[in-house]
């Protein structure tokens, strides 16, 4: 019968050069060339050791604790992104497998070593249990696996990942094909792969930037703000936490954290036109980015809040010129003071210092003091009402925040339309509105005034929460206010009345406290899970992991003994006593055993004697070794037992056999 | 619901699995898992290179499958299989390949299709697999490893995949495959499947042949002595009709007065001229033993190791009662009662282990069908041999009404639980040597021990 399923060989040297060719990818090249050494010289070292098929299962076990245990540190630590890290460094963490297999005399791994479940089945239940495995080639497919596994790219990565496939396929290709053919479809199918991997990555680009706008869009969109000026009926804003603020010692509460500023203005849509999102260079310090240059004085905020899978747009006061402590890949900020960080933990808890009078975003331009003509006389109008031209920038945002006061209201509720836009409504007849009128019509009345504005929209920071001891925002503290250029620099203006955080607070439902105390544990939770590599949780973590993993492996170590010291004794009675136990067989069983051909569990001598003799071509006496067993049997199992000269010549039979083969 | 759902899902990953093992060769698999793990790994192309592997991967797989196109190769395969096989029992048989295309063909694989039915949800919730209750939690709650038990049962036998030689247009080749039949009764093989690599050696062309063929896999018998039951013979209705192959109506009893009708060839000529008056020979009636092998198939939920354990304890009896000078009527409850008799050439040993190797468990019936079929034929019994599934009070009290007809019976219960060696007699504790625990799994011994017993 021919069996398709045999093992093939890997060509010499292939396993050597997949493990060269992620050394160098992944930046382990001494090692890789260790590790290659160690495998390819195999081939010229006849050096081999027999292993058992529970030594074997141990050291699938040991190594299986270890990537669990490295799995768990990897997540804890990188979030998903270790799950990249563990398979660039899997080639290491099953090298003792590969190399265990390589150097056995058996050259292979049994299947069941690898499947817990097929260890509990019996051989003869199940002729799956008895397959061996070579793993040699799918271990040349981890190393061309774990060498992808990098960010940084090179041509040289293809035309490696091609020869490896090209040596490894050339290895096993039906011979039926002529070479010319086999070349020639192998070359169309690297084209294909280069066409196909060029046409991934455009399509990648195409759906993230989709992906990307859609996702911050559904939070806040730093290149428009389309606000609800003009609609009617009571705005709705939900209670839910979105940050936990420690605010700098000297502050009492009511600090704006911006997210994102526009500069122009349409149709009750705020803008930002302009340059787009430029990188910030990581400093040394891991997760600390430097926006801009330092300086006195200075003040600190700490935010921790959530990043939709690991996006988003950080909230940070004006002039915040350093954010520290933020685990992240990227981090990219527009001119108009919009922070956004990608590829970061789930849950952040950043410090961002800033300086109160100094901001760092583009100074400004014409865009800054555009008015559209849409507006424009209504706002001239009321500027003049109020002599806000021609006057000094202090005293136009004295005289604006005085007319705010006295004769506007807050108001979530809007009525119904009148002839007027929405703005000049608010403006000249409702005089009641939410924040982002206010804003809109402060930012375009100082434009009107000559004072460069823009439209900034975040958080603000009022509601202490005795629970957390800290500062809550929750996502109807969203706010927008008015960044206005006065005496060179842009400063932070709001003329909302103070009494919105009244009122949004008397919006809030009866379950609040109860849903607050459900969102901190929630965050405790999301913390924890995400705390940094140098936070304390990760450190207890790894301690706990420890003494669990030895745990383990002294289970799968000791349980194994015991059942092994348990098993002798059972058998000790059996041993001594029964008939042919004194049987001169035994020298040839001992002769084997010594060679390294032990004899596996469940077999017979016979099946034994026969497997050893069926591979053997030497000129092993293979006739005596029957006669002995015959005699040997006879001996164990016959009830008469054998005749004290068969005795003699079983006797006779094994010391010649064994003084022949020493 | 959930089991439903879960159990087209089982079929669905059945398909793919079977189809990803017969199309793939091994180092297509391992591609198809490196596609798998970069498609996984690689989907954010700006973050590794993993998609660059991927592509060059699938673009391998993609020319494997376009020039599987090409392959159309007609071949006829026959195959030499033996009358039958036993369960356990290593068996060999023969494929003779032809080639009917015009060209030499090489590095082909065969592989068998064998039937297999899925299992239905009735079948699949009362099946129990063996060693089942050592599974974890997670494999018992969702079943697939029954599931996956189920189908291998079904096919019958595991196949593997089996090189040919090259062969010349117009040739045959022929092969030696050697399979260890998984269970009893019959095995179909539908046809075969011949599969060609691709350039690489990854994915495989089909030429598909139908060659449909059965075999039949007979339950495993151990050895079993004589039993002797202590019963008389008994008159067989209708033994006129069988006493040309059986009975002794060949026996000389007594002499009567002729009677008008009497055969001429019946008269006893020497007492006639004795007597003076005609004297006929009076033969014996038709007075036998007759044994009944009474064979439990009810269970709620399909023990596989118990039932087939009890099969295996009366295909054993049956094969030892070929020797004996008796007839033996198997009883068991399938689809409806069923009595089939063997001996004194009534019908023959493999009949009887064809019928005992498609005995199916009863799920849906009551034990009282079976009562009644023994009840029926109870006069003519001269001792019965039961072998239980279990020894709860309906069939205790079954045990006891046939004792109360004068049967001399022999009970045997095949059972699966611990409790099994300390089992109470019951209505057989004034004969323990006639009540027989036997555990399921160690089948062989306890009817090894029982022989030892009776001797």
């Amino acid at each position: 019968m021919a069996n398709a399923t045999h093992h093939i060989n890997p060509p010499p040297l292939l396993l050597g050069a997949a493990l060269l060719f992620w050394g160098w990818r992944a930046e382990f090249l001494p090692l890789a060339v260790m590790m290659a050494t160690a495998l390819e010289g195999a081939r010229y070292v006849s050096l081999r050791w027999q292993f058992s098929d529970k030594d074997f299962n141990r050291l699938v076990d040991l190594t299986s604790v270890v990537v669990l245990a490295i799995t768990v540190y990897l997540y804890a630590t990188r979030s998903v992104h270790g799950i990249f890290i563990l398979a660039q460094w899997f080639p290491m963490l099953i090298f003792l497998i590969v190399g265990t297999q390589t150097y056995s005399g058996q050259g292979t791994l049994p299947l069941s070593a690898l499947f817990l479940t097929l260890r509990r089945r019996k051989p003869r239940q199940d002729s799956i249990v008895a397959q061996r495995i070579d793993i040699r080639f799918a271990y040349v497919v981890v190393c061309m696996l774990a060498a992808s596994m990098v960010t940084a790219r090179t041509p040289w990565f293809y035309v490696g990942i091609c020869t490896l496939a090209a040596w490894a396929l050339w290895s096993v290709r039906p011979r039926r094909y002529h070479l010319a053919l086999w070349s020639g479809l192998l070359l169309s199918v690297i084209a294909l792969g280069y066409a196909g991997h060029l046409g991934l990555n455009r399509l990648q680009v195409i759906i993230g930037d989709l992906a990307v706008d859609w996702m911050v869009s559904s939070e806040r969109d730093p290149y428009q703000a389309t606000t609800a000026i003009g609609h009617i009926g009571r705005l709705k804003l939900s209670d839910r936490i979105l940050l936990r603020v420690k605010l700098p010692q000297q502050a009492k509460g009511n600090l704006l954290l911006r997210q994102a500023s526009y500069n122009s203005y349409g149709s009750g849509i705020w803008r930002a036109i302009g340059d787009r999102f430029e990188a910030v260079p990581e400093s040394p310090t891991l997760g600390t980015w430097q926006l801009g240059e330092s300086g006195t004085p200075d003040a600190a905020v700490t935010v921790s809040g959530y990043l939709h899978r690991g996006r988003g747009l950080l909230a940070v006061p004006n002039g915040s010129y350093r954010i520290e402590n933020l685990p992240a890949e990227f981090m990219k900020r527009n001119p108009y003071g919009a922070v956004k960080v990608e590829n970061g933990p789930g849950v952040v808890n950043y410090t961002a210092r800033f300086r109160p009078d100094v901001s760092l975003d583009v100074e400004p331009t014409d865009k800054d003091l555009h008015i559209p003509k849409r507006y424009a006389p209504v706002l001239g109008q009321v500027a003049s009402e109020l002599g806000l031209s021609k006057e000094d920038p202090n005293a136009a945002l004295a005289a604006l925040e005085r007319h705010f006061r006295e004769n506007f209201r807050y108001s979530l509720v809007q009525e119904r339309q009148t002839k007027y836009t929405p703005l000049a409504d608010f403006l000249l007849r409702s005089r009641s509105g939410h924040c982002e009128y206010f804003a809109t019509a402060t930012a375009l009345l100082l434009r009107a005034a000559g004072i460069p504005t823009r439209y900034a929209t975040g958080y603000s920071v009022q509601e202490y929460s005795g629970l957390e001891d800290i500062y809550i925002v929750r996502r109807r503290h969203a706010h927008s206010w008015v960044l206005a250029y006065i005496d060179d620099t842009w400063r932070d203006v709001d003329f909302t009345p103070p009494a919105w955080v009244m009122l949004e607070d008397q919006a809030a439902p009866w379950w609040e406290s109860i849903y607050d105390l459900g969102s901190y544990i929630r965050f405790l939770f999301s913390r924890w899970r995400w705390s940094e590599r140098n936070g304390q949780w990760a450190d207890v973590l790894i301690w706990l992991l420890m003494p669990l993993g030895l745990l383990l492996g002294w289970r799968l170590y000791f349980k194994e003994r015991i059942r092994r010291a348990r098993s002798k004794k059972g058998h000790r009675q059996p041993a001594t006593s029964g008939p042919g136990r004194d049987s001169a067989f035994y020298r040839i069983v001992k002769y084997f055993e010594q060679l390294g051909l032990p004899r596996r569990p469940g077999e017979t001598l016979n099946q034994w004697i026969r497997r050893i003799t069926d591979g053997d071509d030497s000129a092993m006496d293979k006739d005596a070794l029957q006669t002995a067993l015959a005699f040997h049997y006879r001996h164990r199992f016959d009830p008469e037992g054998l005749m004290s000269n068969d005795r003699e010549r079983l006797q006779s039979t094994v010391s010649e056999w064994v003084a022949r083969h020493r | 619901m959930v089991n439903q759902f879960l159990l087209r899902n089982f079929r669905l990953v059945y398909l793919v699995s079977y189809w990803v093992r017969c199309r793939f060769t091994r180092a297509g698999q391992l591609v198809l898992a490196a596609i798998v793990a970069t498609g996984t790994l690689g989907i954010d192309t700006e973050l590794t290179v993993a998609y660059q592997v991927f592509t060059l991967l699938v673009a391998l797989i993609l020319v494997g499958i376009i020039s599987s196109v090409l392959f159309r190769a007609r071949f006829r395969v026959s195959r030499q299989l033996p009358a039958f096989g036993t369960v356990g029992e290593v068996l060999t048989y023969r494929i003779t390949v032809e080639n009917r295309s015009g060209q030499t063909q090489r590095d082909l694989v065969l592989m068998e299709n064998l039937e297999a039915k899925f299992p239905s949800y009735t079948e699949f919730k009362h099946i129990r697999q063996p060693g089942e209750e050592k599974q974890n939690w997670f494999d018992r709650m969702v079943g697939y490893p029954r599931w996956a038990w189920l189908m291998r049962q079904r096919r019958g036998v595991d196949t593997s995949e089996y090189a040919l030689a090259p062969i010349p247009p117009g040739k045959e080749t022929e092969l030696s495959v050697t399979v260890t039949p998984l269970r009893r009764g019959y095995i179909r093989f539908a046809g075969t499947v011949i599969a060609r690599p691709d350039p690489f050696g990854l994915f495989r062309a089909f030429a598909r042949t139908v060659a449909q063929d059965a075999l039949l896999v007979l339950p495993p018998r151990y050895p079993v002595s004589e039993i002797q039951l202590p019963g008389s013979r008994r008159y067989q209705q209708g033994g006129v009709v069988l006493a040309s192959s059986v009975g002794d109506a060949q026996e000389f009893f007594s002499l009567r007065d002729y009677r008008p009708g009497d055969p001429l060839r019946h008269i006893h000529w020497r007492a006639w001229a004795r007597r003076g008056e005609p004297v006929v020979k009076n033969y014996q009636d038709e007075y036998f033993v007759r044994h009944a092998l009474i064979l439990d198939t009810f269970m709620a939920t399909f023990e596989h190791p118990v039932f087939e354990d009890a099969i295996s304890a009366a295909a054993s009896f049956t094969y030892s009662a070929q020797q004996q000078d008796a007839l033996l009527d198997v009883m068991f409850v399938g689809t409806e009662a069923y009595r089939f008799t063997m001996g004194r050439s009534l019908s023959s040993i493999d009949s009887m282990m064809e019928i005992l190797a498609c005995v199916e468990p009863c799920l849906d019936k009551p034990f009282v069908e079976l009562q009644q079929l023994v009840t029926h034929h109870a006069s003519q019994l001269s001792g019965a041999i039961c072998i239980l599934l279990a020894w709860d009070e309906t069939r205790q009290a079954f045990v006891k009404t046939l004792r109360g007809m004068g049967i001399p019976l022999l009970v045997l219960v095949v059972s699966d639980a611990a409790s099994i060696p300390d089992l109470d007699p019951g209505p057989m504790a004034d004969q323990p040597q006639h009540f027989h625990p036997l555990k399921a799994g160690r089948i062989e011994e306890g009817l090894a021990a029982l022989r030892i017993e009776d001797r």
